[in-house]
């Protein structure tokens, strides 16, 4: 990972440089006027991770993942009718990061916004809770830092309700 | 309380279990599974892989008050693509990997569609990786 270097010019003044491609452009015409071998200044990357696959700063170029989805969404028209009997499947984890926590000051409190989730699924005859299970080393690190960097994602919430065992069954609506 | 042995699997993304519990449930009595999550991951998956899962499969996707259904299954029937999705959302950048720059999201999806009749683009695809 590259970092913003600071340095003192004349009278105590600070400039940032940072390793982007104008810097490097510069140093590469500054080689050529003093007459380095362009053959062998250039066998050494530029960056130290190529641009092509991250940004300046060092973390991976990401893409707006939604409009995919929003582009497969246009080739069928949205359905209302759900056909019966039907089973749910709900990603736990989703749900929780949408509850607004600011709202909630104890555990009972985010226990009862929780239980809400399961009325959607109230006409099904079986309902899945699934959640991410938490592992010490996990796929997950880098893009949580990701997350932490844009401010999306809430940790607190990760923190707070993250729970190792991540199956929760609940048993066929009595209704049904 | 019991452990449902045939659901335990290594994976530590809700986003990939989801499939597991959607195939478990559906039993040949079930008309119908509705995945509650808006997630762009999922929605892809489920695509993907929809021909394993003998039951019409909808996406329940919350805008405000408003709920609507998306008809996953139709789409993965609509979509020649379907099996070389995976690898394009892949390839365009998803939570691990790094996409490759002024490519974009959406980009790859247009002319794939339109080579689709080629047949050649989806299985070069599909064959990436495997």
């Amino acid at each position: 990972m590259s970092k913003a270097k600071t340095i003192k010019i004349n009278k105590g003044e600070e400039t940032v440089i940072r390793a982007d491609r104008n810097l490097f452009a510069g140093m590469i015409i500054i080689a050529e006027s003093r007459q380095l071998h362009m053959q062998e200044v250039l066998q050494h990357s530029l960056d130290p991770l190529p641009s092509s696959l991250a940004t300046s700063n060092g973390s991976s170029r990401k893409t707006n993942k939604a409009q995919l989805s929003r582009e497969l969404e246009k080739l069928v028209q949205p359905t209302t009718e759900i056909p019966s009997p039907s089973v749910h499947v709900i990603h736990g984890m989703a749900h929780v990061q949408k509850l607004k926590v600011s709202d909630l000051t104890t555990f009972g409190q985010i226990a009862d916004a929780r239980c809400h989730v399961l009325q959607e699924g109230g006409n099904s005859r079986r309902i899945d809770v699934v959640f991410d299970v938490s592992r010490e080393i996990s796929i997950k690190s880098a893009e949580q830092e990701y997350g932490e960097k844009k401010g999306k994602r809430n940790d607190e919430i990760h923190t707070r309700i993250s729970h190792p065992s991540s199956t929760q069954h609940v048993a066929p609506n009595a209704t049904n | 309380m019991q452990e449902v042995i045939e659901l335990s699997c290594g994976q530590e993304e809700a986003e990939t279990r989801l499939l597991l519990h959607a195939k478990l449930a559906a039993t040949p009595h079930v008309k119908a599974v509705i995945i509650s999550s808006e997630d762009t991951d999922v929605r892809i998956l489920y695509i993907s892989f929809a021909h394993a899962i003998p039951v019409p499969i909808y996406q329940r996707c919350v805008s405000q008050y408003h709920a609507r259904y998306v008809d996953i299954s139709r789409i993965a029937g609509v979509q020649e693509v379907s099996l070389a999705l995976l690898v394009l959302h892949a390839f365009t950048g998803c939570e691990s990997l790094s996409a490759f720059a002024g490519i974009g999201k959406t980009k790859p999806l247009r002319p794939l569609k339109l080579l689709c009749s080629k047949n050649e683009f989806p299985v070069m695809f599909q064959n990436l990786g495997e």
